[in-house]
This record gives C-alpha cells, structure tokens and sequence, in this order.
C-alpha cells in the first residue's frame, strides 16, 4: 500500500571540472595489477588534493573497479577526502602526548581564529584544518604541520600567529604577477 | 586423514565433519543458535556476534559461524556466560535500532488489535479477511465499530499531521464488519474437535460472549448465563440504539451461538441459579458480570421519586420495551461521561422539553467522547458546568420539585491531574426540574460470595476493597483454581474493548488449567519503539505526506433525530472506505512475523533502554518502486553486500 | 689523518625542532669559509628533547651537541671546528668526559637501533661498513639451511615487538611449514599508537636493516614476495624505504638468485598505508594490502596457513625484523644473554609525556619502570608527582606510580593489566586526570574501529558516552558498574585484537584510579583540575588587585568589577575555559 509521499528533491551536485586526462599515467601504472585500488585512489588524490565524482567514474570505467567498492574504501580510510581541500592543511596532533600537553587548546584557537569547525575549510579557500591522531613527534608536543613543515611546543597564540603569517605571505607571493 | 572429529558438544560426544563450523556442527545435533549475519549461501562474516558459543581453554566467546571444529573440541552452546554475552549483543544492536516494531495503533489497543493489518486489507477490499484478523481477539468488530472508545485514534500518529483528525479507523472497521455481516463469504472461524470440557459464563455481556467465542473455538462447550432476557449485557441495556442497533447487536451475539455456545436467559447467580449446580455440572467457571449498580447522586434528598441512576433509567427502557414520556418536561443529567451523554440524548428522544447536562468541571475535563458532546448540543441539550448539586427538593408526593445547585471553580489539580472543583460561596441557586439522571459513576455487586464459598472444595472467592472480584492481575485466576473473572467485574467500570482484552487472557487462563497446563500468561514479546530514543513531533511527519482530510462520518440530520434510529450512517461506499485507508502511515515495521532480531530479543529478553545513547537517524529511501531502504533498522551484517 | 665530521641529525622530530636550518647554515658557514670538513646528514639517534642534535668527529673521538639551533652553529663550529676547542657545557654525549644527559645512555643497549643516528640512511655503503648484509651473506657463505635459521631465531627467544609478544621464531615456523609455491612476508609498519615513534625512526634511521631482517626471514620461511605496509603519515619513511630498495636490488640482495643461492627470489615493495589504525592488525592489514577495506576477519584460518592472496604469509612488526640481522650475525646467544627468563633481548620505548628527556629508549628486558622514568627519563619535570605511565597506546593500560618497581616484560607487564605494546609510553603526573585519559583512549579506539562486530562498533561508542558524561560531570553511580560490565563483554566478544583490548584504558584507570572516578561522578569534581565542566574558578578579593586583564579577556563577560576593587566570576556564566586564570599575574584566581 503506498500511501502519498512528499518526495524532497535532492540537491544537485556542483558540477566539477577537473582535467582528468592528468590520470591517465596513473591508471596505466596499475593496469593489470592485483590490489591496486587504494594506490590508484591515493593517486588521484595526490593530483587534486581530492578525490572528485567525475574521477570515480573514470577510474570504474577505464579500471573496472565497481563504484561500490570504491565508494567503500574511500569512506573507510581516513586519509581520502571528497571534498576539495584549502591550500595548506593544517594538520594539529591529537596523540597521547599531545593531548596531555593540552592539544585541543591548539585546535580551539585555530578554529576560534579561523572560523572554522574541524575538518572544515576556510571561505577563501586558503586553510583546511584537522585534527590528527600521531605526527610522531612526541617530544615536541604539542605539534602541528602545516604546508610540510613541522611547528612544535606550540601554545594557541603562537599556533595562530604562524597561520596568520602564512596567510600573509601568501598574499604577497600572488600580488605582483597576477 | 582422519575424516571424522570427536567433539564434546555440550557435554555430549559427537562426530564433527572436518571443515565444519561449530553452527553447523550444533544444527546436525539438533542443537539451534541464533544467529543475524549468517546465511548458508555466503561465507561467514562475524559481525553480529549473537552465535556465540563457549569452547574450554580459548579465551572469550567465539563465534560458531566462522569457527571451525578441531579434534577434541569442548563446546557449550548454552551456559549463562553464552547467554548473557548474547544478550548484550542483542540489548547493543537494539540500542541503535530506531524503529518501530508495531503501529501505536496497535500498541495502544487494550485488545492488541492488528489496526495496521486490517486498514491494509480493507484498502484491498478483503472484508472477510479484515474481520478474521480483527476477530483473532476482538470478536465483536460491528458493536466496537460504532461504539468504541478508540484509544488507537488517540495514538494514531497522523494526528501529527495538522490536519485536525487522525485515520478514521473505527469507521474503516465499521465499514467491512457491516459487510461482512451481510456477506454471503462471512468470516466464521474454525471450531477444534471437541474435548469434552464445560465452561459455565456468568453474563453475556461482552466480555462473557468473547469469553465464549475464543473458548469453543477451542473445542470446549460455553454455556453463558445471563439474568437479563437477552444478551449483550450494557450494549443492549445501556447503549441507546441511536448509537447500537439492537439487530447488530443480535447479529454478533449469532455469530458466537453458531459456533456451538449455549445462552440461558433469566438465571442469575446467587439467586436464580446456584453455584452448587454450576460446580456439578462444568469444569470451570467465568464470571463476567459487570458492574451493574449506578450511584446516585449522594446529596439530600436524593431518595425523591424520578431520580433514577442513569443507567437504571436506559435500562428499565429496554427491559420493558417502554419508553419515558417526558413531554414537558425538564431532565436534569448529573455527570460528564459518555452514560451522561446517552441519557440527555435518550432523554431528548423521549420528547424532554429541556435537558440540562450538569457537571462540576468544564467541557475539557468530560470524559465523554467528543463527538457525543458535540451531537448532543446539535439535539439541543444545554449544558451547565463548573455546576455541582447540593440538593434535591421535593414536593409534597415526594417527587423531585427543583434541585439546588452550587457554582464551582478550578482549582489545583487532584491525584488524576485533573483540576478540583471548590464551591464558590454564596453561589446557590435552584433549577426546577422533573426528573433527574445521576451519571456519576458504576460499581461492582457481588451478591453470590456466600454461595460459592460455601460450596467451593478448594480455595476461596473474595472481593477487593473496591468492590470488585479479586483476582491474579496476569492470569484473571480466582481464589478458586477453577475460576476465573474478566471485565467491569474485575476492573470496576471500563470500556468494552478493555473487557475483551480481558476476556481473552481469562480465556487463556482458563484453557490452561482445563489442559492441565501451568496457568501462566503469555511472555511479554520484546518491542522496538522509536518513542524510546526520541518524541516525535509535528516536523517528523509534515512536509514528507500530502495533506488528505479524513472522510467525516455521514449523519442523521439534526432535526431527523427525535427517534431511535442510528445517528451515524456509515461510509457510503468503498471508494470513500479506500480512500481513507490511504491516510494510514504504515508506522508498524513490515517484517514484525519474520524478523529475526525481534524473535532474538523476546527469547532472551533485550532491553532497548539498557545502552541507550546517540543513536543514528536516516531518512528512508523510497527511491525504488518496490524495495524500501530503512537504514534505520540496519545492523550492519553487510549481507546485503556480500550477496 | 681522517677528516673531521660533522653529521647533523635529520630525523622527523630533528626537523620539526629546525635541523634542515641548522644543515644549512653549517653548509653555508663551510661555504663561505671554506673550512675543512665531511658534512653529512644522519637520522635519530633517540634523544629527541635535545634536539637539534649535531655530532662532530675528530682525531680525539665523538662529541655529540645538543639544542644547536640556527642561532648556536657558529659558536659551535668556530670553536670546535675551527679552533678545536670541544664546548663542553653543549655537549650531551661523548666517550670523553662525563655529561648531564649520560644516564640518559648508560642503561641504554642499542641492538634495533644500533645504526640510528651514526650512519646515512641513504648511503648502503655506510650500512655496509658497519656489518651490513653481513648476515645474509653468512648464511649464504655457510649454506646455513632455512630450518637451522629458524632455529637460531627461536633460540634467541625474540618475541614479537609489535604488542602480541608471540615467539618470532614460531611464526617462522608455522609459515615454513605451510606448503605453497607463493610466500609472502610483511612487515607491519603501520605504527598507529599515537605516541609511539620507535617505528618512524628506524624506518628513517636504518632501513636497509629491516630489508636485511626482511631477506633472512623470507629466506627462512620461503616466500617469494614481500611488502611493507607503512602508514602514509610518515612520508620520509616511504621515501627512505623506496631509495633503500633501489640501491638493495642494485647490489644483489633483492631479486633473482639472491647472492647465488639458488632458488632463493625475493622482491619487496612498498604500500602505503591510508589511514586506518586498524590497519596495524594482521587480517586488517591483508586485506587493505588486497585493495579492500582494512576489516579483520575471522582467524582460523591464521595468516601462516591462509594470508596474503589466500597464500601463507609471515607479518611481523619493523622493529622485530631489525632485530633479526643482528641476531643471525652474533647468534642467538649473544642477545639471549640480555633480558628475563621469558622475555629476551631489548625492547624499545618511546618516552613521553610529563617526563624531563622524551624520546627513544632501548633498554634490555627486566629494567624497571621507575629506572626508565627517573634514570633514563629523568623523573618528572616541575618537580610534580609521578602518577602513573600509560603503557601499549590505547590498547594498553595505565600503571600507577605504587607499581613503579615491575620489571618490563612481557608477562610482568601483562599481570599488572596492561600490555607491552608497540612500546609506547606515556608519562603522567598529579595534573592528568585518569578518567580524561581513559576516554581519550577510547574515543581514539572508537574512531578507528572499523565497525564490522557489534561489541566493538556499538559497545565502545556506549561505552564512551557514559564516560563523557562522566567528564562533564553527569555521571551516575550505575556507571561504573555498567562500564565494568560493557567492557568485559566487548574484550570476551570481539572478533580482532582492536576491540579486545580497547576496554584496557578503562579497566586499568578502574582498577587503579577508582577514586578518581567516584570524585567525578559523587563529589563532581575532578581532583586533576581538568575536565573542565567539574571546575570552578574564583577570585580571592584579597588577592585582586582589580587590574581588570581577566574581565578584558573573558569571552562570555562573566567577571564583573571596577578598577583597582576586587572583581567577581559570576559562576552561572562561567564556561571554564581557563583563559582568565592563565592571565592573572597576581595569582588571585583559584581553580577547584
């Protein structure tokens, strides 16, 4: 019996358009190969710093991987993101000695400062911040990476400074040329 | 290459396969353990951990699914560690199952009514099949139809849905049980072979006639005594027939003599009839006798002649047959229930000039159902609340000349949460009236105590404080083994339905102990409810259902009614009937039969509320045109994907 | 006479505390006065509280310095390069002369990281020079059977060093007598604990080390195909694998015929982990290797018999297989000699936490806790109480300071409740609170389960509900019976190793710490003055100055006050977030 349902309509994906032809190496790399899932997704994620929907569907055809199995592992993982990502991401620790060295004062004052909540990324697109289980470097607690480079002993004010410098000397670097 | 493994299964050798799995192992011996993520199609997974079995010298529970046999294995597939360790994977996997197993519909039904099953099969024009599922414990659809007090529409959640009524589901039962009684396919149930067992039932009111059609469905012979002239107890001498037909009323009284059941008018217990006799003659007895004194007012004065307890008043009408003549007359009604409601409705029929309604509270507080308030002021019955007799006046013959009333008002609420009506000083006034109904309330007589103690070889019948009949609360078993009592007689004046419900644990009870079974009743079945995790509220349901007004009950004109005929008239037609049927939600889980974690839960007693916590809450995907996702009630087994 | 050297130390934790800095102003102070000397890069040497770490070498012998930021280089180098004159007061280590940090050395035995921080990871000369594929080539040379390895290795009494404790050479043994064309070998290097780092650093310091371990035990077993799982957090570490394996199959140690034993093929390569701690388990680990998701399965079948590919596979953790050439190289007695009856050899530990010198340890089995804080460690810094060490990561348990004497090992360890583990340990003093440790742990535990068996999916999330509740100061008194009940039902009814031991923080801090837990749930408070909901802060009037800095700063306006009188916390207001009390220089506020 089927009783009169208001359907809600589901939103629209955002349309994405990413050159895919950048994956070509990487799908021939593995051709063939056993196992090559999660080598081949942790390609694509290298290239876009994401994995975008339109890349799955290049990968199933091409790969023969079932969506399904893909979608299973990229949600599974915590290192796969779906959406796109900030410039710089700003890994803050949150392993044992970083927590008994009051990590989460870091990450409160990045997302204060910020305006952002974990996992989120910032409206000009330039910070996405995180929180991470162990950078293994625990005698520097508490610590957070940020663009390759490591900062330890870090309070939330210094935490907040060094990001605030970035953002500045990112904008210098781009003002000249562009 | 040994081909056969010794194993010690639960303290018994047997031969294993090598290869086996301890489940398989156990299932060849006859040994069965439950399991939620196991299907012998696929490999086993070990997710649900609800197959776990205890084997010497490993540590922790293993699961028989995926552990295979190895020579000289001591398994134990049933000692308490195993059990509690199940349950606690059962009591974890319901914490997170937010679902309801049954409608609230059906749950609040004293009767346990399969509402959501029957709607179903009315909407597919299966009327027979609609009356045999509701008869399965309520064998009297046609009277409940028009007369019930639904407790269901009360719960029903499309009540959510601001469109002013929930499903009209009793209109929907009244709709297929009047077909079904003139239906050339009438549902008649199917009668065991006879085991030679009597039953003497003391009234044939409804819950003496449920008593009886569930009883000789059982193969045992019912005789029903019953002191009136005829059967149906209050629906026949209570009910007004504007509401109850007398011919439904008979016509259902058929349907439970057709089955083989004896009814012997005008014998009454302690007078009529002797439980000397009773005790001969059956293996057990029922007493389903009611609660047949009304009280009366309780002022002064009010031994005048023409005040009547109401339901005496109803009742001396049918009994003679006569009606009251009350042209030019003035009646008063004192009380707010639904027996207030058919004595100033019978009254306006019997040609009253006025009739007054009197009650302390105000019109919130009535008990009465609605809908008779409403078509008693369409009849013209005029109310007066906050309004409490202090005294009846009599005239010089002693007949009620005036009767004299105080103002009340609200105050603090009583134990019942209702507020008390204080009396406002110096309010009195005098209402001149001719007759007055006092409607105020019903108890139980138990006028043959002696005679069936006196009689009695084994234990002792006795009466609670109240009044009422004593008895087990869970099995309805009297003092004396071999009786037992249902309905307004054990409860104190309730409704019909609850009567039924009674009526089939009584029922129950007495098969039990007729079988030489232990008398106990039936174990609590283990129930999901979405209410245990959260409320839920008006967003839940609007804007996910199309607005669909409920198809009001056609009626009577107002000024046809000065008579007896039936007020409510019934849906027209099916089409109306079907479109009805539409507005249910279907809230009751589709697979409540055959659902394995609910059959689990029940037989080692989960509890829902044990681990309750944060719990995930999906929206259901009706994507596809004949599957239904509700990742609410997933427990992750990931069957669904291996296959 | 041999040139002086100047190694820099450029480890993980070197560069986070600015080594590649330091690497380059020495470069460039070289450069620009053309001085005299070999520059060269090393890795960890374990002594991360001192970092960034500089050794120089000349004629006299070793001198290693400490804290040689950017800002130190040229004082160090002028005056002992130039004018060689050792700065005595820099350095932490040296043959020559006693220094402070020498008991951070003395009950040291370095045999997993006998090369970290000496040689170049990069150059497989150096880790030739230095009894590098010495091993392999032994057996070769002796045409030593792959049963008399096993032997050897069972004989050492080498326990598995990733947390299980079970006898490598059994594993071997097992694998070995799995009849299969196809072998595999893995090795776990997917260090998950967070606090744990001894994995990183031999990964970085010394990775042709746990090829060679990799080689002999594939030897050993027969395999003919391995893999390094490695988690991808740790970049440097696959890039350093990646050149080790290059440079390994270019000299012969990895491929056909391996130095002319007939037969004998072998390759490695590496796979990158995704994130996933429960990944770091054996069937979890094959089967994210498989490409699939990292989800345990059911064993029996054990990896041995059924592994990689459904083929017998061997997985042990990096630090076992750096073990391993060492073992073969000096025989099983030599490393028997260390350690107790049933926990031979040396283990390495992690230090950190509230302790004075964090960084990497390794001691032989039977030292005590209180020798590895206190003499190795240093005791606890600001002179706070030593309250209890958390053992294993989140798999372990907590032992407190009253047990401070139990020897490491493998069984003393477990008796007290806890579990070797990978040998993450972190130090706690008088300002942790244990229940905030216990659910950290679990909500480490709880994010990483991967959902497959009811007891861990959905019994740990209860588990760590009630345990917030706890923290935020609306605990119950059922509570503690029902987390002890939960938790001995999720370690009996988990299907991997995971969620049978994620209730070992709880059931240890229970165990040890009840005290702490009834004063959350009865009194509401937390004595540790941490979790935030159970604290109240307040100004002592006398103390006020009325300086106002606190009333400034506080984010819900909850102090009221005026100039120079003393200021109120209104307490219903109050979020707790500490920020006033850390501004007040007058020490007027109080946190109860």
């Amino acid at each position: 019996m089927r009783i009169a349902r208001i359907k809600t309509c589901k939103e629209e994906p955002k349309s994405d358009v990413v050159d895919l032809s950048l994956m070509d190496g990487l799908i021939k790399k593995y051709q063939g190969k056993k196992g090559s899932m999660i080598p081949l997704l942790q390609g694509t994620q290298a290239l876009y710093g994401f994995i975008p929907p339109s890349a799955f569907e290049k990968l199933s055809k091409e790969t023969g991987l079932a969506l399904s199995d893909m979608y299973g592992v990229v949600t599974f993982y915590a290192q796969f993101r779906l959406n796109p990502v900030g410039k710089y991401i700003i890994k803050v620790c949150h392993g044992t000695a970083c927590h008994v060295q009051n990590a989460s004062k870091i990450s409160e004052s990045l997302q204060e400062a910020l305006k952002v909540p974990d996992g989120g990324t910032t409206e000009d697109n330039l910070f996405t911040l995180e929180s991470v289980a162990c950078l293994g470097c625990c005698s520097l607690a508490p610590v957070m990476m940020l663009g390759g480079e490591t900062y330890g002993k870090l309070t939330g004010t210094e935490a907040v400074k060094i990001v605030k410098n970035i953002r500045i000397a990112d904008k210098t670097d781009k003002s000249p040329s562009e | 290459m040994n081909d056969s493994l010794n194993i010690l299964l639960n303290g018994k050798i047997v031969v294993g396969k090598p290869g086996e799995t301890i489940l398989e192992l156990a299932k060849r011996h006859g040994y069965h353990i439950p399991t939620l993520c196991n299907d012998p199609r696929l490999e086993p997974y070990s997710s649900c951990y609800v197959c776990v079995v205890e084997v010497e010298g490993l540590r922790g529970l293993l699961p028989s699914c995926s552990t295979k046999i190895i020579e000289g294995m001591k398994i134990d597939t049933e000692t308490n560690r195993v059990r509690k360790a199940r349950k606690a994977a059962l009591d974890l996997l319901v914490s997170n199952h937010y679902a309801d197993c049954v409608a609230p519909c059906k749950e609040t039904c004293p009767a346990g009514v399969d509402v959501q099953g029957y709607i179903s099969l009315i909407e597919k024009g299966l009327y027979n099949e609609a009356i045999g599922l509701i008869k399965e414990v309520n064998p009297l659809p046609a009277i409940c139809g028009r007369v019930c007090v639904r407790p269901c529409e009360a719960a029903c959640r499309r009540n959510q849905l601001d469109e002013g009524t929930g499903v009209g589901i009793d209109y929907l039962k009244r709709f297929a049980a009047d077909i079904d009684l003139e239906s050339k396919t009438r549902y008649i149930p199917k009668v065991a072979d006879p085991t030679g067992k009597k039953i003497a039932i003391i009234g044939a009111g409804p819950g003496g006639l449920s008593c009886a059609y569930f009883l000789q469905q059982k193969g045992h012979q019912c005789d029903i005594y019953e002191a009136s002239p005829l059967a149906g107890g209050w629906l026949r001498y209570g009910i007004p027939e504007y509401r109850l037909p007398n011919d439904i009323i008979q016509k259902e009284v058929d349907a439970v003599t057709e089955l083989g059941t004896r009814i012997f008018y005008n014998r009454k217990l302690g007078e009529s009839l002797n439980y000397f006799e009773l005790k001969e003659r059956y293996d057990s007895v029922i007493l389903t006798i009611g609660s047949q004194r009304g009280t009366l007012i309780g002022c002064e004065g009010d031994d005048a002649e023409n005040v009547f307890s109401g339901i005496d008043f109803l009742r001396n009408m049918e009994i003679t047959g006569q009606r009251y003549n009350f042209e030019g007359k003035t009646v008063a009604v004192v009380g707010g229930g639904n027996t207030a409601m058919d004595c100033c409705r019978t009254s306006k029929r019997c040609n009253a000039d006025k009739v007054y309604v009197i009650y302390r509270r105000t019109e919130n507080e009535m008990p009465a159902n609605p809908i008779e308030i409403h078509e008693s002021k369409l009849e013209g019955v005029e109310y007066l609340f906050l309004t409490n007799p202090t005294r009846v006046n009599k005239k010089e013959d002693g007949s009620v000349k005036s009767i004299t009333c105080l103002k009340m008002e609200l105050g603090a609420a009583d134990s019942s949460g209702r507020r008390r009506p204080i009396p406002i000083e110096g309010s009195a006034f005098d209402l001149e009236v001719d007759y007055i109904l006092a409607a105020i309330g019903q108890k139980t007589v138990v006028n043959f105590l002696d005679n069936v103690n006196q009689y009695a070889d084994n234990g002792e019948l006795k009466t609670n404080r109240w009044g009422d009949i004593d008895c087990d609360k869970y099995t309805l078993q009297t003092g004396i083994p071999s009786m037992f009592a249902a309905g307004d007689g054990v409860s104190g004046p309730a409704t019909i339905i609850e009567a039924i419900a009674q009526a089939k644990v009584a029922s129950l009870s007495c098969h039990q102990y007729l079988m030489a079974l232990p008398v106990k009743p039936l174990s609590k079945e283990f129930i999901s409810r979405k209410d245990n995790f959260r409320k839920l509220e008006k967003s839940d349901f609007v804007e996910r259902y199309q607005q669909q007004l409920r198809k009001e009950m056609p009626t009577l004109d107002a000024d046809q009614r000065i008579n007896f005929n039936e007020v409510e008239l019934g849906y027209e037609n099916e089409k109306i009937a079907l479109s009805e049927t539409q507005r249910c939600l279907e809230c009751g889980c589709t697979e409540y039969f055959s659902c394995d974690l609910k059959k689990y839960c029940t037989e080692y007693d989960a509890s829902q509320g044990k681990y309750n916590g944060d719990f995930k809450e999906y929206e259901v995907d009706f994507s596809h045109p004949y599957i239904e996702i509700d990742n609410n009630k997933c427990i992750l087994c990931s069957r669904c994907i291996r296959i | 006479m041999a040139k002086t050297k100047v190694i820099v130390g450029l480890g993980s934790c070197g560069i986070a505390a600015g080594a590649r800095k330091t690497y380059e102003k020495i470069k460039q102070l070289q450069e620009v006065e053309n001085l005299d000397f070999e520059l060269k890069k090393t890795s960890c040497i374990g002594m991360c509280f001192r970092e960034p770490l500089v050794e120089i070498i000349d004629e006299h012998g070793s001198y290693i310095y400490g804290n040689v930021d950017e800002g130190r280089v040229v004082e160090v180098i002028e005056r002992h390069v130039i004018n060689h004159e050792p700065v005595k007061e820099l350095v932490v280590k040296t043959d020559l002369f006693q220094t402070e940090d020498n008991h951070f050395f003395e009950d040291q035995v370095k045999i997993a990281l006998r090369h970290c921080g000496y040689i170049d990871p990069e150059s497989i000369d150096e880790y030739e020079a230095h009894e590098g594929y010495e091993s392999i080539k032994k057996i070769a040379d002796n045409e030593i059977k792959p049963e008399d390895v096993i032997g050897m290795i069972l004989e050492s009494g080498l326990r598995g060093r990733g947390g299980g404790g079970f006898p490598t050479g059994m594993k071997w043994k097992f694998a070995r007598n799995s009849i299969s064309s196809e072998k595999y070998i893995i090795c776990n290097a997917d260090e998950g604990d967070p606090g744990a780092f001894m994995d990183r650093s031999l990964l970085e310091g010394d990775p042709h080390a746990v090829l060679e371990g990799m080689i002999i035990g594939a030897y050993a077993i027969g395999a003919t195909g391995g893999v390094i799982y490695c988690r991808a957090e740790y970049p440097l570490a696959i890039k350093r694998l990646n050149i080790a394996i290059e440079q390994a199959r270019d000299k012969g140690y990895l491929g056909d015929h391996i130095l002319g034993i007939e037969g004998f093929c072998f390759d490695i390569y590496v796979k990158e982990g995704a994130g996933a701690f429960v990944c770091g388990e054996e069937t979890a680990l094959i089967a994210s290797v498989e490409g699939e998701r990292g989800m345990p399965r059911k064993r029996p079948p054990f990896p041995a018999v059924s592994g990689l590919w459904k083929k017998p596979t061997n997985i042990n953790n990096v630090e076992t297989f750096a073990n391993i050439p060492w073992i073969v190289f000096h025989g099983p007695g030599a490393y028997a000699k260390y350690g107790t009856a049933k926990s031979k050899g040396t283990k390495v530990f992690a230090l950190a936490g509230k302790i004075n010198n964090s960084g990497l340890v390794e001691v032989p089995m039977g030292i005590t806790i209180h020798d590895i804080i206190f003499k190795l460690g240093g005791g606890i810094p600001d002179g706070k109480r030593f309250k209890a060490v958390q053992l294993g990561g989140p798999s372990g348990g907590c032992i407190p300071e009253y047990l401070a004497n139990t020897i490491v090992d493998y069984d003393s360890v477990n008796a007290t409740g806890a579990i070797m583990g990978s040998g993450g340990m972190v130090v706690m003093d008088e300002s942790t609170c244990m229940v905030d440790v216990a659910k950290f742990f679990l909500n480490f535990t709880q994010e990483e389960s991967c959902g497959k068996c009811t007891f861990c999916r959905i019994g740990t999330k209860r588990m760590l509900e009630i345990l917030t509740r706890i923290t935020e100061g609306e605990g119950e008194e059922e509570d503690i019976e029902k987390l002890e009940e939960l938790a001995y039902q999720i370690k009996d009814n988990s299907l991997c190793g995971l969620g049978q031991t994620a209730p070992n923080p709880v059931l240890t801090t229970l165990k040890y710490f009840r005290d702490e837990y009834t004063a959350h749930i009865i009194e509401k408070k937390c004595p540790a003055k941490v979790c935030k909901n159970l604290l109240t802060y307040e100004i002592i009037a006398d103390k006020c100055t009325g300086c106002t800095v606190c009333a400034k700063k506080c984010p819900v306006n909850a102090i009221s006050g005026e100039r120079k009188l003393p200021h109120l916390i209104d307490q219903e207001a109050c979020t707790h977030c500490g920020d006033c009390y850390s501004r007040c220089k007058f020490d007027a506020i109080t946190v109860s």
